[in-house]
């Protein structure tokens, strides 16, 4: 079994369990671990997202800290956030076509695309991007400066990492994120009123119009703002929080020279993807109820 | 242990006492060492003994177990925010592998410390730049706009003893100031330590292996083995020393 278990790297092995413990359901201790130290990082978490608040408002130089990161994490990801709209909204407009064609409601395509971005689809899926694309890449730089004690030269030197790293990171995903949100909802309109105009043959101003019709119906808050889209910008407000706040904790945790970069940035992206999928569908309820 | 040959009248610049730190195992056993104002001392010892995490005990970056340690008079547990800061301004490090912020020109980060502090203007802040990188035999206008990543292992090295001293503090923390560099590499950086211990009389405390350029540049060497000061005392001293490890110690190198 020794060699079965060299590939992970530890250098001592772990007593192997035999098969019949492994089979049993549920694994009291395996489940327990779990849970604790998921609550152990969320605790972490928090903790460090106190920390940054109360690091605001990050001292000198913290607006040149906010563009450069406002640069790296929105408008680098626009067109890949722009990609993933289109194709989406391409690929709902011919899933939607073939159920509505069966009653002749073709016209409903612009509604049922309009609902599906705003609400959901924009939101989760420019998250879930963004986690890929600028999680990975703040969980490596974070972790690579841990490694390698640019973290403790920065305190050395008087400035906080949380100040100088976290800080603007969390600000630029917490309002790029939305942005991109946005972004993705627009794309995936257009790619599905190309779908619906050349497959369908419904005009272009119909399908926009079914589209601001489904907005209208679904209501507004105040009497002005439409609910969908604060729904459409409140979550990715909070997959904008939630992802940035993660790499910045595995990037900050890293530990054991240059594979722990590796190690914290797919713990990010893993985390960061899983944990905006869950906030998701807590937060959908809680705006349902609210709104 | 009593420290050795510590001058009577000087007032400490560091200050451990009883100091144990433990991770997965212990560490630093009751350490005491006191450092001089205006003294070198070297910090020698095996691989993994405890040499990195004593400058970090100093840095005030962990705090120890059991004891306390003192820079410049004050007790870094009993500490706020602001002060620690104002400490850490008076203090340079070069760390073990340079550390030098790999987004930033090598200008920038050996501005970095004058920027973070308010205290220099731009234009001040750029002379002594300049003055700083020529004081560690670095054209500064060849390496000014370059990245750490094009830089050598020497130059790296140069360039963070160069971001430690551009502030000119009052204690220098050398880590490990020449490793990894080619003899004669290694030779020049002992050199200009030497150099600059003369010109900005710091206080220093240099961890090292290399036994050979430590009895060159220190005041004093402190031998760490087992979580211990086996051996703390002048170069000469050392060399008479009859204390076993440290005659072994001083056979290998
Ligand atoms: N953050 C940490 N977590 C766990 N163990 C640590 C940590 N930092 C240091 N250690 C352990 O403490 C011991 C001393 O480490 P330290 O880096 O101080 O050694 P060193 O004397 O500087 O060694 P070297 O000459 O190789 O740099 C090592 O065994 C190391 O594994
Ligand atoms: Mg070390």
């Amino acid at each position: 079994m020794r060699s079965v278990l060299a590939y992970s790297g530890e250098t001592t092995p772990r007593p192997v369990q035999p098969a019949t413990q492994l089979c049993q359901f549920p694994q009291p201790l395996v489940v327990r671990r779990l849970f604790q130290s998921s609550i152990l990082s969320l605790q972490d978490v928090l903790l460090l997202a106190w920390h940054t608040v109360r690091s605001l408002p990050g001292g000198r130089g913290a607006g040149a800290r906010l563009i450069a990161q406002l640069d790296a994490v929105g408008v680098r990801s626009v067109p890949i956030v722009m990609l993933t709209g289109l194709f989406t909204g391409m690929v709902l407009a011919l899933q939607a076509s073939v159920q509505l064609k069966q009653f002749g409601a073709t016209l409903f395509v612009g509604r049922f695309v309009a609902a599906s971005m705003l609400r959901e689809l924009g939101p989760v899926l420019s998250g879930i991007m963004v986690a890929g694309r600028v999680g990975a890449g703040i969980a490596a730089e974070l972790s690579s400066m841990k490694v390698t004690e640019q973290l403790d030269a920065l305190e050395t030197m008087g400035a906080e990492p949380i100040r100088v790293l976290v800080l603007p990171r969390v600000i630029a995903a917490a309002i790029a994120v939305p942005v991109l949100a946005l972004i993705a909802d627009i794309a995936g309109l257009v790619g599905a009123s190309l779908v619906s105009v050349m497959y369908l043959g419904v005009p272009i101003s119909a399908f926009f119009q079914a589209a601001i019709d489904q907005v209208v119906i679904d209501g507004f808050v105040f009497g002005m703002i439409p609910s969908d889209l604060v729904q459409g910008i409140l979550k990715p407000l909070a997959f904008g929080l939630i992802l940035s706040l993660l790499a910045c904790h595995h990037g900050l945790r890293a530990t054991g020279g240059t594979a722990g970069v590796g190690v914290a940035t797919t713990r990010a992206v893993v985390s960061a993807s899983i944990t905006i999928l869950i906030a998701d569908y807590f937060l959908t309820q809680l705006l349902l109820v609210l709104l | 242990m009593s420290p050795h040959a510590f001058p009577a009248m000087a007032a400490a610049a560091v200050e451990l006492d009883q100091v144990s730190v433990a991770f997965a195992r212990p560490v630093l056993h009751e350490v005491s060492l006191r450092v001089a104002t205006a003294e070198t001392l070297a910090v020698i010892g095996e691989s993994g003994t405890g040499k990195s995490t004593m400058l970090r005990l100093i840095l005030g970056l962990q705090q120890p177990d059991v004891g306390t340690v003192s820079v410049m008079g004050h007790s870094l547990r009993a500490i706020g925010r602001a002060e620690q800061r104002t400490l850490r301004a008076q203090i340079g490090m070069v760390f073990q592998g340079a550390a030098l912020f790999d987004s930033l020109t090598t200008f920038e980060n050996v501005a970095f410390g004058l920027r973070e502090s308010g205290v220099m203007a731009e234009p001040a802040i750029r002379t002594r730049v300049r003055e700083t990188l020529a004081l560690v035999d670095l054209d500064p206008d060849e390496v000014s706009q370059t990245l750490p990543a094009q830089l050598s292992g020497g130059m790296r090295k140069r360039v963070g003893i160069a971001r430690a001293i551009a502030p000119r503090p009052a204690l220098l923390l050398y880590d490990e100031p020449t490793a990894g560099l080619d003899p004669l590499t290694s030779n020049t950086v002992t050199a200009l330590m030497q150099r600059l211990q003369q010109e900005l009389r710091v206080t220093s405390v240099v961890v090292s292996h290399d036994v050979r350029a430590m009895v060159r540049i220190a005041d004093r060497i402190a031998l760490l083995h087992e979580g211990r000061f086996v051996f703390v005392g002048a170069p000469d001293a050392m060399r008479a020393s009859d204390e076993p490890y440290t005659q072994s110690f001083l056979a290998a190198a």
